[in-house]
């Protein structure tokens, strides 16, 4: 039954227009950022590196697929939970508001069967989604800007050779889809308290700006808190780029991440099992 | 009626919203392959004994017992039946048979199943139309496909003719008549007299939660005459009436004594007697007792 069920939310899923946004988004947008990376390659040196020429002779261009790539997913990883709550916000939330969980749910399955099916389909599509993001620019990246050692700041400057590389964009990969996911489970969570699916994505917006000032404010008792919050690792995934890789630090995060996984998603079949369907 | 021929029998079922109760200790029957109208104006609690029947509620007290077995805490009787709940929602982003595919997965009901009911309703020749481009009546119709799939043995329908014009009244009819005599029994919930007395054999009326009065409808209307006695004391006008065996008391609230007298049956009282014995203030003849509840 859970095969037929998780069938039925992936032909719902896929007819939806709003589950390609992300993509369409990020299909676009990518391309537009290296291009613009690629033109201002010089200058873009100058401002990381620029202090760095006075003390090393540098031939040729450290701007390349991999420099670019590292450069948009830092910056665009902030911005992932907008698209990546965009199914889970309205997977539960959208069916009490249209009417259809009053055909759907009178029907000889368990509600937790459902939810399971529904969970699947929301963690799917944000695994999906980060690797398409992560590898689409990757793959775009080096087809424009061809492909070469990274430089990266980290305990100053640590150049990683060309064949180093790969294994720690799919680390980057995992450690951030791990903290997407977590993000996805709360909005998932909050889809079933809720009756419309903006409300979903607001809270869960602003749970992880409130979380990330927490992790970027320097106070003592944030510095305390800060670990045990799953906001607190958005950035994490920059780690796969440092020499050695902080092990520890990770297998803390997956720690943190599971278990306010699973926080969420009891909350959500505790609360969707009991739930009144009235409208 | 005995307990065989009921398929549903509903026990003191009560559900109260917080301090509104919607259903206030309703007790009856949904005799087998019968149409049954529940019946009632708007805010009676039809719509919430649907959703306590289809289990969207969950919360309740009182019993429901399908086939003699209780529902509390059994899902398998839900195979049985087909809902239409409130207005009839669909995935309106897919086509009319992707959606009787969807439900067709929750009961593994045979993919062939699906043309057969959307010829039922009439609407096979819209089958790969996205229902968001179905008129009200064409979503109503393809409710009752959806509530068909399954073939199931009972359909509850909540007011299955709003929003459709007299023709797809019609239609509707004819279709719920047509589906009772290939013997399925069929349960409506209605503010419509005249869809009662034109489809309905039996009926429960509701008014603010409570249940008024259940009845056979053909029973009700063919030998008997209706009596409404505003009397002094209740009880003794109550024990008087039932010393005649061929008249029941229907009702009876405060000083207000509902009776059905019947008429085949050689009788040795009028109402004139029973001013004389039951200290009666007033005696009316209902015409029309479904209407005198009704209002």
């Amino acid at each position: 039954m859970i095969r037929s069920l998780i069938f039925n939310e992936s032909i719902k899923a896929l007819h939806k227009k709003r589950t390609y946004i992300s993509f369409v988004l990020i299909f676009f947008l990518v391309p537009l950022i290296i291009l613009a990376i690629g033109s201002g390659a010089e200058y873009l040196e100058n401002k990381i590196y620029g202090q760095l020429k006075d003390s090393f002779i540098v031939f040729g261009s450290l701007t390349n697929g991999y420099l670019a790539s590292y450069l948009i997913i830092a910056i665009l990883t902030g911005q992932m939970p907008f698209l990546a709550t965009i199914v889970a916000s309205e997977i539960v939330s959208g069916e009490y508001s249209k009417g259809t969980f009053r055909m759907y749910l009178s029907r000889p399955v368990s509600r937790n069967m459902i939810l399971l099916s529904k969970l699947t389909i929301v963690i799917s599509y944000t695994i999906i989604l980060m690797f398409f993001f992560v590898f689409y620019t990757l793959l775009i990246s080096s087809l424009f800007l061809g492909v070469g050692d990274l430089a990266v700041f980290h305990l100053g400057l640590l150049f990683l050779s060309d064949g180093d590389i790969i294994w720690r964009f799919f680390l980057a990969f995992i450690i951030s889809t791990m903290v997407m996911i977590t993000i996805s489970n709360l909005c998932f969570m909050l889809s079933t308290f809720f009756k419309n699916s903006v409300t979903p994505i607001i809270i869960t917006i602003s749970t992880v700006f409130i979380g990330s000032a927490i992790s970027f404010i320097p106070l003592q008792i944030f510095e305390i808190i800060n670990p045990y919050l799953f906001t607190g690792y958005i950035d994490l995934f920059l780690a796969s780029f440092h020499e050695p890789v902080p092990w520890n630090i990770i297998l803390n995060a997956f720690l943190v991440c599971a278990l306010w996984s699973i926080i969420f998603i009891s909350l959500s079949f505790q609360h969707f099992s009991n739930k009144e369907i009235l409208t | 009626m005995n307990e065989h021929n009921n398929r549903v029998s509903i026990k003191e079922l009560s559900k109260n919203y917080n301090d509104l109760k919607a259903l206030d200790k309703i007790s009856f029957d949904i005799p087998s392959k019968s149409i049954f109208a529940l019946l009632g104006p708007n805010g009676s609690g039809k719509s919430t004994l649907i959703k306590v029947l289809s289990k969207l509620i969950k919360e309740w007290d009182g019993d429901i017992f399908y086939n003699g077995e209780s529902i509390k805490s059994n899902n398998n009787y839900i195979k049985n039946f087909g809902f239409i709940i409130e207005d009839p929602c669909f995935y309106e982003y897919l086509s009319a048979k992707k959606n009787l595919q969807i439900f067709s997965r929750l009961t593994n009901t045979p993919s062939e199943r699906i043309n057969a009911v959307l010829e039922l309703v009439d609407l096979v020749n819209r089958a790969n139309d996205k229902v968001s481009n179905f008129s009200y009546g064409m979503k109503q119709r393809l409710g009752i496909a959806q509530a068909l799939l399954h073939d199931p043995e009972i359909l509850v329908l909540d007011e299955p003719n709003n929003g459709l014009d007299p023709i797809g009244v019609n239609k509707m009819a004819d279709l719920i008549y047509r589906l009772n005599q290939e013997g399925k029994t069929i349960c409506i919930s209605t503010h419509s007299l005249s869809e009662v007395d034109r489809l309905c054999s039996d009926v429960a009326i509701l008014k603010e939660g409570k249940l008024l009065i259940t009845k056979n409808i053909k029973k009700l209307s063919k030998n008997n005459k209706f009596y409404r006695l505003e009397v002094f004391d209740i009880t003794s006008a109550s024990n008087y009436i039932k010393t005649f065996s061929n008249v029941k008391i229907i009702a009876q609230e405060n000083n207000i004594l509902i009776i059905s007298i019947d008429s085949s049956e050689p009788t040795n009282i009028l109402p004139m007697k029973l001013d004389e014995h039951a200290s009666v203030k007033s005696v009316h003849r209902e015409s029309n007792l479904i209407q005198y509840f009704y209002d």
